[in-house]
């Protein structure tokens, strides 16, 4: 059964899962890497990305019937993972208890150090890609969860604009200038960040002078 | 204003995207431009930033499978529960609605004998128009409107009342 299952095709699968569970299981497994991938782009906490892929699996679980097999089941489950991670965002951020990691001097400093290329060899280690990683959360976190996605999926995946389009159900009018509006807002973050690092006066002066 | 094309070009597009001479251009402006040498460093550092972001992934864990379909057991009972009352009742309800089914038939049915019988029942008595009807209709109604009744009860009073005060 089961080896059956993992031959049947996307189509047959979701008709099957509609009778037994079985066949649902066998696309958690096909899919939750594709979907855990999409929560990645939202969330930085293991429990986060894991609590948002298992909302979309439940979700899709009771969406079966609408999958009617015109287009890829991956598709499918990246739209529904983008909806529900993008809703989850939004309600974490509504939330009052939710407190935004600020962005520090220190932040700055780092950025700084690794721009000015003095520390190259650093910059390729993995604990310098982890912590870029974590520094860009935040910077992102500034953002709406909006901009966020749209920067993480046309600068940081290179996905088309109608690829963003299709994912997102937004028109491509719309991607394309919340995508100007959100590089806009993440590099003046940026520009703020390494203004405030005390390791490059000149760029602090520079930002004190523009006020 | 030279300075605005630049950033403008840093911002239409992913860093990533720009050609070899878009890239020349931006070199050539910053060069002398620090607005925009700020703006094309903080641009680099973005897209740095976002590949780095990108390429920290979660993977799933060899659990997540056996969690996610706990969790559709989880619900699955109240689903289920609801299918078995939908499953039992479904004869009931069937039913309750064939019969409001027929009644509703049998209404129409009821008001369309009526329109049909009424107007022609009307006119075997008389040939006069359907206003004309309408008034005989209402002579020979029996019963009398309210203001009828009114004028009917008070208007000797009236007459009285209005007789008493001109008594001096």
């Amino acid at each position: 059964m089961t080896d059956a299952l993992s031959q049947a095709s996307d189509i047959e699968l979701a008709r099957l899962a509609r009778q037994t569970e079985e066949a649902f299981a066998e696309i958690v497994r096909r899919y939750s890497p594709r979907v855990f991938q999409v929560a990645s782009r939202f969330f930085r906490e293991r429990s986060q990305v894991e609590d948002a892929s298992q909302e979309t699996f439940l979700r899709a679980y009771t969406r079966l019937a609408d999958y009617e097999g015109r287009g890829s089941m991956e598709g499918w489950f990246t739209r529904i993972a983008t909806t529900t991670c993008l809703n989850l965002l939004r309600d974490s951020q509504r939330r009052p208890e939710a407190e935004a990691i600020g962005l520090t001097e220190r932040d700055g400093e780092w950025l700084d150090d690794h721009l000015s290329g003095v520390s190259a060899e650093r910059h390729r280690a993995a604990e310098n890609s982890r912590e870029a990683a974590d520094l860009a959360d935040r910077v992102l976190g500034t953002l709406s969860p909006d901009d966020r996605l749209v920067l993480m999926l046309v600068d940081g995946e290179g996905m088309r604009i109608e690829e963003v389009a299709e994912t997102t159900g937004w028109s491509q009018s719309k991607v394309k200038v919340r995508a100007f509006r959100a590089r806009r807002r993440m590099r003046k973050a940026i520009e703020k960040l390494l203004a405030g690092s005390k390791r490059n006066p000149s760029r602090r002066s520079a930002s004190e002078v523009e006020g | 204003m030279k300075g605005n094309h630049i950033i403008n070009l840093l911002e239409e597009r992913p860093l990533g995207s720009l050609s070899a001479s878009e890239l020349d251009i931006v070199k050539a402006h910053t060069a002398g431009c620090s607005n925009c040498l700020r703006a094309y460093e903080a641009a680099q550092a973005s897209s740095w930033l976002l590949q780095e972001r990108v390429s920290a992934r979660v993977e799933p864990t060899a659990f997540f499978q056996a969690k996610v379909m706990a969790a559709i057991e989880e619900q699955s009972p109240k689903r289920l529960e609801f299918w078995k009352v939908w499953q039992t009742a479904r004869p009931l309800v069937a039913s309750m609605g064939a019969l409001v089914l027929m009644l509703v038939a049998l209404l129409f049915l009821t008001d369309s004998f009526q329109l049909q019988t009424g107007p022609s029942g009307l006119a075997s008595i008389s040939d006069d128009s359907p206003e004309q009807v309408l008034l005989d209709q209402d002579e020979r109604d029996d019963d009398i409107s309210s203001s009828q009744a009114l004028t009917i009860i008070y208007a000797p009073e009236l007459d009285a009342g209005g007789a008493y005060e001109k008594q001096p």
